[in-house]
């Protein structure tokens, strides 16, 4: 018979334990206070879960083995509001990172590629520095019916919060790295070993006047102490990373909340960490604040936790479900486009590619051995990214950062073989005999893909799916979302650009693929939602405030891409951004037990 | 034995890294080298056709049908080697045991669709609208979706999918040839396979046949590509076709490499792959 267990008040109660849950579990049980975290998913341990079994692409790249179970829930997808949403029934690669949620301490982190960097002072401020440069009607045609707010502070204001996570987290690169033209600081780590293929185009890059240089990641290059006293070890380079996949670290390199926060908060006997607890309310008060957050155990019984303070970690559309079943925030009305909770979701990073260059290089003396870790070896450049050039005369807003010449193996990704369409070519002789040696190295196929900027417009939201329930009968997340002209002009413009890289590195046979004339989202789904519950200056557009803290219900705080107010892809994944606001809401938390009200 | 990883592990904390002698093939670029890099390559397959001999009793164990029945074997068989062939470029899916795989898979988890998320209402993809689900009228359909995954939309585990879309398969093969599919040449097979990507059939058993077509790819080259823990891809010959090295990661099998090396090395350079199970034996967990 499940029974309703009711606990004991504590000072703050964090849902979900990924990466920005972490931050504020170490950061309040080292304040003194009372912390406990509640997370669905076991305590991985890799040395134990994922040394001996991690090498296996079928069971990580199709399986998801060390994920969240879909049977259990998943997400509603559909390219506009006229149509009717199709559930993601399976995870699948490729086309990789269908969904692949986090699951278990440390949460999607553990199988992330961790690329880092920051992001640049205009992303901060996107909707007023575009129409301060080039007018709100060159905006409003770029992006129709767009929907960019300003982040709540400026870049200036999150620097601190930056250096924090990086100091924690073991970001490794360079100076450069962290803007262009920033001299002063420097990441924590050293940038990996960079390939040759990678000088290649380095070289060809700041031949025509760009700035490369190495790309920021996470995965540690030396081992480390961070800054609350977790041991780190180095990266091992096995190949069994990155790639179409996403592979679980056996070393605990990869950064994630298991590996850098969440030990530290456990020295404490202030930290009550609870596995196995699946969080499917929070109840309120009268006044609107939170009393207590509802969640199974293993056996079906619901636990009932009061505290003074919640952490919504959940990441993206599960963070935006919570807060619908809770009846928190004012939910968002396509049709009047009112209402803040669930508006302006955009992608980090299209999944799909929109437009590739390729070409072939000879006798580059790179290693096709499939080696390495997902984002290091390679260089990126911000050039053609964000406003870091003149779109005047052009009809988009943004860009795309270029990174390449990264370790080649980052994941077996023998799914490549096949990772465009089953179509009947890939029958007989002729497809097998271009499988051939694959990885021999001599000739190099290069390939780059321009992601384009992506904004958020008032036509894409995240609400509840009225079909479909996940198993404990609550409704699936649905997402309303398409790719958007200015991603596909953006990706048109920047296309011929990288095959002029390429030609300039030498390689033969450069082409591009065709120009796309559609904003049809037909390829992929990717992980990388974020927006839906942004954090700004106005509650009428955003859900969260300066502090993270929530504007209608005082005591719930968030972070994760979910809060980003805008992104941009000069950072896949955008933890790094994240993990700042994470900083900033630890420090709200922390000002709002000293003094609960609102936080100005 | 070589150090062990997790021993590595432990030691690379302390920042102390040791490996043994060189012992990789290193392979020159030079401009008409490509000849000589393919004879390294045959050196490396012989070594991996040894290692295929240790590995036969083991294969032969796994080589048993959980659930495909006798004529959805002939059918299966006859599928997977249209699609990767026995030919100048090394053993086809046939010889990798692929159908092993496929059967494994479809008798487990995969086959009973256990993490995928089973609830209704069901709805194909690519639905031109108006189409009205639970009252809710939606002008313009249904989205349309990646190849595989999402676009997974039937009531239907993975087994009977494969069941349906076999008999239909067969159903299909007699009406165009008056044969069934594995009775067919080459060049027929290929052209059935063809039709159900075009949708040519026009009555399919309820499913659509570009995806069983999808299907029927996508677990081929699974089945060629993935580890032989799984059944499929005997003696490594997938990875001995594209040169991947599996679970070799240079440092592991006495090579006395950096994988780091590797990567940085300006001389490419290959080792013959290791399996999963090879790499826990060698590691001492097995
Ligand atoms: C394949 C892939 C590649 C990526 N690559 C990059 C990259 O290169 N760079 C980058 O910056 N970012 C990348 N990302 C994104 C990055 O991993 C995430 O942004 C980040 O890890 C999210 O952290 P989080 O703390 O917000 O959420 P999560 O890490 O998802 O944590 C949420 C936690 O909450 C738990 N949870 C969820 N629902 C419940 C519930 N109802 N009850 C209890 N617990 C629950 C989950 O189990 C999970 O542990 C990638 C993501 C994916 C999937
Ligand atoms: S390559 Fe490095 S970071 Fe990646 S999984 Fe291996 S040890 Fe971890």
């Amino acid at each position: 018979m499940s029974q309703v267990i009711q606990h004991t008040p504590v000072d703050v109660v964090v849902l979900g334990m990924g990466a920005m849950s972490g931050t504020i579990s170490v950061e309040l049980v080292q304040a003194g206070y009372k912390v406990v975290g509640l997370e669905r998913g076991p305590y991985w341990d890799y040395a134990s879960d994922f040394y001996a079994t991690k090498y296996d692409e079928w069971g990580i790249g199709y399986m998801r083995k060390f994920d969240h179970n879909l049977a259990v829930s998943t997400a509603t997808l559909r390219n506009n509001r006229f149509q009717f949403a199709l559930p993601v029934r399976r995870n699948t690669a490729p086309p990789g990172q269908i969904i692949s949620e986090g699951y278990g301490v440390g949460g999607m982190a553990q199988h992330y590629g961790g690329v880092m960097g920051r992001f640049s002072p205009w992303v901060y401020q996107m909707y007023s520095q575009t129409v301060n440069r080039y007018g709100l009607d060159f905006l409003n045609a770029a992006v129709p019916h767009q929907d960019i707010i300003d982040w709540p502070m400026t870049y200036d204001d999150y620097v601190p919060y930056y250096e924090e996570w990086e100091k924690m987290w073991g970001v490794c690169g360079t100076n450069e790295g962290i803007l262009p033209g920033f001299t002063n600081y420097s990441f924590p780590l050293p940038p990996s070993p960079t390939t040759p293929v990678a000088e290649a185009f380095k070289n060809a890059a700041e031949s025509l006047g760009y700035h490369p240089y190495p790309v920021p990641h996470s995965l540690a290059s030396k081992a480390f102490v961070n800054t609350y006293g977790v041991g780190v070890n180095e990266c091992l380079y096995d190949g069994w990373c990155g790639g179409i996949c996403n592979y679980v670290c056996e070393t605990g390199a990869k950064a994630n909340a298991a590996y850098r926060t969440v030990p530290a908060a456990q020295k404490s006997s202030n930290f009550d960490l609870r596995l196995n607890s699946y969080i499917f309310r929070l109840d309120t008060d009268n006044t609107g604040k939170v009393t207590a957050a509802r969640y199974y155990d293993a056996q079906g019984n619901v636990h009932v936790q009061p505290g003074k303070v919640f952490f919504n970690g959940l990441w993206g559309f599960n963070l935006i479900k919570l807060m619908y079943y809770s009846n928190i925030g004012t939910p968002y009305d396509p049709a009047t486009i009112t209402g803040s909770l669930g508006r302006g979701p955009a992608m980090g990073v299209p999944g799909a590619v929109v437009r590739t260059a390729t070409g072939t290089l000879e006798n580059i003396g790179g290693n096709a051995y499939p080696a390495g870790n997902a984002f290091g070896g390679g260089y990126v450049m911000y050039d053609l990214a964000d406003d870091y050039f003149d779109h005047t005369g052009l009809d988009f807003i943004g860009g795309a950062y270029v990174y390449f010449g990264l370790y080649l193996g980052g994941g077996p990704g023998n799914f490549l073989a096949f990772a465009g369409a089953p179509s009947p070519s890939m029958i007989g002789s002729n497809f097998k005999a271009s499988l051939k040696d694959r990885f021999l190295p001599s000739k190099i196929t290069l390939s780059i893909a321009p992601y384009g900027m992506w904004p958020p417009t008032t036509d894409w939201f995240i609400d509840l799916d009225p079909h479909y329930t996940d198993i404990y009968g609550d409704p699936l997340p649905r997402l309303t979302m398409d790719w958007g002209m200015n991603t596909v002009k953006c990706a048109n413009y920047l296309a011929p650009k990288y095959a002029e890289i390429l030609t300039k590195m030498g390689a033969t046979n450069v082409t591009t693929s065709a120009n796309v004339t559609t904003e049809s989202h037909t390829a992929t789904w990717p992980a990388h939602i974020r927006g839906g519950a942004r954090a700004g200056s106005d509650q009428s557009t955003s859900v969260f405030n300066k502090w993270q803290q929530c504007w209608t219900c005082e005591n719930l705080f968030a972070a994760g891409e979910a809060t980003d107010a805008t992104g941009s892809n000069t950072t896949t994944g955008g933890t790094h951004p994240a993990g700042a606001a994470s900083y900033v809401a630890a420090e709200g938390i922390k000002k709002y037990l000293q003094s609960p009200g609102p936080l100005v | 034995m070589p150090i062990s990883r997790r021993e590595f592990i432990k030691i690379s904390a302390a920042g102390a890294v040791g490996f043994g002698v060189a012992s990789a093939i290193e392979i020159p670029i030079l401009e008409n080298q490509i000849s000589n890099e393919r004879d390294q390559i045959t050196a490396l397959n012989n070594q991996v056709s040894t290692l295929q001999n240790q590995l036969s009793t083991t294969v032969q164990e796994q080589e048993a049908f959980l659930t495909l029945g006798v004529n959805e074997q002939k059918e299966v068989e006859a599928i997977v080697e249209t699609i990767i062939p026995s030919d100048q470029n090394g053993l086809g899916a046939k010889e990798a045991g692929v159908i092993f795989f496929i059967d494994h898979q479809l008798a487990g988890d995969y086959g009973n669709n256990a993490r995928m998320y089973m609830k209704g209402p069901f709805v194909l993809s690519g639905q031109t609208g108006p189409i009205t689900v639970g009252g809710i009228t939606y002008p313009q359909g249904s989205p349309v979706e990646p190849f595989t995954g999402p676009t997974y939309q039937y009531n239907l585990t993975l087994r009977e999918f494969w069941r349906t879309g076999l008999l239909a398969l067969e159903a299909y093969s007699n009406s165009v040839y008056g044969k069934n599919f594995e009775d067919l040449t080459t060049d027929q097979r290929t052209q059935i396979l063809t039709d159900l990507y075009n949708n040519k059939p026009t009555s399919f058993n309820d499913i659509v046949p570009k995806d069983f077509f999808n299907e029927l790819i996508f677990m081929t080259y699974s089945g060629f590509m993935m580890d032989p823990v799984y059944g499929g891809n005997n003696g490594m010959v997938g990875w001995i076709l594209t040169g991947f090295t599996g679970a070799n990661m240079g440092d592991s099998f006495n090579q006395g490499r950096n994988v780091l090396d590797l990567m940085v090395a300006d001389k490419p350079t290959r080792f013959p792959p290791h399996s999963l199970g090879e790499f826990q034996k060698i590691m001492g967990e097995l």
